[in-house]
C-alpha cells in the first residue's frame, strides 16, 4: 500500500508552475477518444488550460490539470459549498462529457474525480480495466432520457371528484346534510381526494413507467426534491431511462402516447435528453 | 392549444437542476485521490435552484452560454466576451444569494464552514421565498 501512497506535492513543474492534479471526465476506449481528439474540443473546467488524454492499453482517460489551491482536498471541499462556484464547474464538466458521448460510448465520472500524478490514473485504468470495459460496452449506441412527470394539482383535484364513486356519493350527502354536518362531511372529502389524488399519480407513474420499459433497455428511479415545482406543476415522478439511437423514436411516440393518455387528468410528462448514461455508469 | 401533440414533450436542452442531480450524485463513482464529500448534494442543489431563476432570465437574455462549444475556434471571443460577462453576472448573483439568505441566518456572513442543520432549513425558507417573488 506504502509505495502506492500519493506524494502530496505532485506535478511541481519546471517553470514554477503551481501544483497540479488532473480532473478525470470520463472514460472510454482509447483509440475512439483519440479520433474525437483530432477535431475542436470542448473548454475544460478551468478555462486556461486543454484537455488531455491519459491512455492505458485500450482504455483512456479525458482530463485536464487542475490547479490544487482551488481542487485540494480543503479548497475543493470549501468550494463545493458555494453554489455559484460548483454551478459553473458542473456545467462545463457536462459540457465535456457530452461532447464525447455523443461522438462514442464513454463511462461518465461522477463530478469530483481528481488524481495527483498521470501514473495514478494510468494506475486507475489498469485496475477497473475490465469493470470500464463493460460499462463502456454496455452502454455502447445508448442515451439516457430523463423523463419527468408533473401534476396539475387543482385540475388532478377537480377530476377525482368525477373519478371515485364513494367521493361522488360523500359529496352528495354534503349536499343534503344540514350546514355543521356539511362542513364535516366537506372536511372529510378534502382528505380523501388528497390521497385519492396520491394514489392517482402513483398509478400513472407506475404506468408510464411499464409503457416506457417496454422499449428502454434500463430504467432509474431519480429523487424529486421536496416541492419542486414548475411552470408545469409540481413534479410527481422522475426517471431515467437508458434507449437505444435507433429505438429512440419508438421511444419518443410511446411518450407521446401516454402524455396524451393522461392530459386530460391533469398530467403533462416532460422528456429531457439525450444525456450521457449518468445513472447507468454504476453497475 | 393546436400543437397540442407536440408541446405535450419537450425535449429541451439540459438545465442546471438536471445537470446537477446527475453529475453531483449519478456517474461512476471513482475514488481520485482528493476525497470530497458530496454528501449535501440537496442542500447544495436547493442553493443552486435559488440561482436558476435567475440564470434562467440570463438565458432569455442571450446568456445561454453552455449551449455552445466555447472552445470552438470561430466563437472562441464571443464566448470569452460571453465569459466575462457570466462572471460579472455571477458576482450579482452570488450577492442576491447573500441578501436573500442573510436575514434568516442568525449569524452574519455565514459561517462557510457551517452546514447545520439550521442553515439547511434558512435556506430553504430563502428558496421557497424567491420563487414566490418569481412568480
Amino acid at each position: 500500500m506504502s509505495a502506492r501512497e500519493p506524494k502530496k506535492m505532485s506535478r511541481e513543474t519546471k517553470s514554477g508552475r503551481k501544483p497540479e492534479g488532473f480532473y478525470v471526465y470520463c472514460i472510454a476506449g482509447r483509440e475512439s477518444l483519440s479520433k474525437v481528439f483530432e477535431d475542436a474540443l470542448p473548454g475544460a473546467i478551468e478555462s486556461d488550460v486543454a484537455l488531455e488524454l491519459i491512455a492505458q492499453e485500450d482504455l483512456a482517460a479525458v482530463v485536464s490539470p487542475v490547479p490544487l489551491s482551488d481542487y485540494g482536498e480543503d479548497a475543493l471541499q470549501q468550494h463545493l459549498t458555494e453554489a455559484t462556484w460548483t454551478a459553473v464547474r458542473a456545467m462545463r464538466h457536462e459540457k465535456v462529457v457530452e461532447h464525447f458521448s455523443r461522438r462514442t460510448s464513454v463511462v461518465p465520472l461522477r463530478f469530483g474525480t481528481i488524481y495527483l500524478e498521470r501514473a495514478r490514473v494510468e494506475q486507475m485504468l489498469s485496475e477497473r480495466g475490465a469493470e470500464l470495459r463493460a460499462i463502456i460496452e454496455r452502454l455502447r449506441g445508448r442515451e439516457e432520457w430523463g423523463l419527468n412527470i408533473y401534476s396539475d394539482r387543482a385540475k388532478l383535484l377537480e377530476n377525482i371528484a368525477t373519478l371515485s364513486p364513494s367521493l361522488r356519493e360523500l359529496s352528495e350527502s354534503a349536499d343534503a346534510a344540514t350546514p355543521g354536518q356539511s362542513y364535516l362531511i366537506r372536511k372529510k372529502i378534502d382528505t380523501m381526494r388528497a390521497s385519492v389524488a396520491r394514489e392517482e399519480t402513483k398509478r400513472v407513474a407506475a404506468k408510464v413507467e411499464r409503457e416506457l420499459s417496454k422499449i428502454g433497455d434500463d430504467v432509474r428511479h431519480l429523487r424529486v426534491l421536496r416541492d419542486e415545482a414548475t411552470e408545469h406543476g409540481e413534479l410527481a415522478a422522475k426517471f431515467a431511462f437508458l434507449v437505444d439511437r435507433n429505438r429512440f423514436d419508438e421511444f419518443r411516440s410511446a411518450a407521446e402516447r401516454v402524455a396524451e393518455d393522461y392530459t386530460s387528468a391533469g398530467f403533462r410528462l416532460e422528456l429531457t435528453g439525450p444525456w450521457p448514461a449518468y445513472n447507468f455508469a454504476n453497475g | 392549444m393546436s400543437s397540442e401533440r407536440s408541446s405535450l414533450i419537450t425535449a429541451r436542452p439540459p438545465g442546471l437542476v438536471d445537470v446537477l442531480d446527475r453529475i453531483l450524485d449519478k456517474g461512476l463513482v471513482i475514488a481520485g485521490d482528493i476525497k470530497v464529500s458530496l454528501a449535501n448534494v440537496e442542500l447544495l442543489t436547493l442553493q443552486i435552484r435559488l440561482l436558476i431563476c435567475s440564470i434562467d432570465k440570463a438565458e432569455q437574455i442571450g446568456l445561454n452560454w453552455w449551449r455552445y462549444d466555447t472552445n470552438l475556434t470561430t466563437r472562441a471571443e464571443r464566448a470569452e466576451a460571453e465569459n466575462v460577462e457570466l462572471r460579472e453576472r455571477l458576482a450579482e448573483l452570488e450577492h442576491e444569494v447573500r441578501q436573500l439568505t442573510v436575514p434568516t441566518a442568525s449569524k452574519k456572513g455565514r459561517a462557510r464552514s457551517g452546514t447545520s442543520r439550521s442553515r439547511g432549513a434558512a435556506e430553504t425558507a430563502a428558496t421557497k421565498k424567491s420563487r414566490g417573488r418569481n412568480r
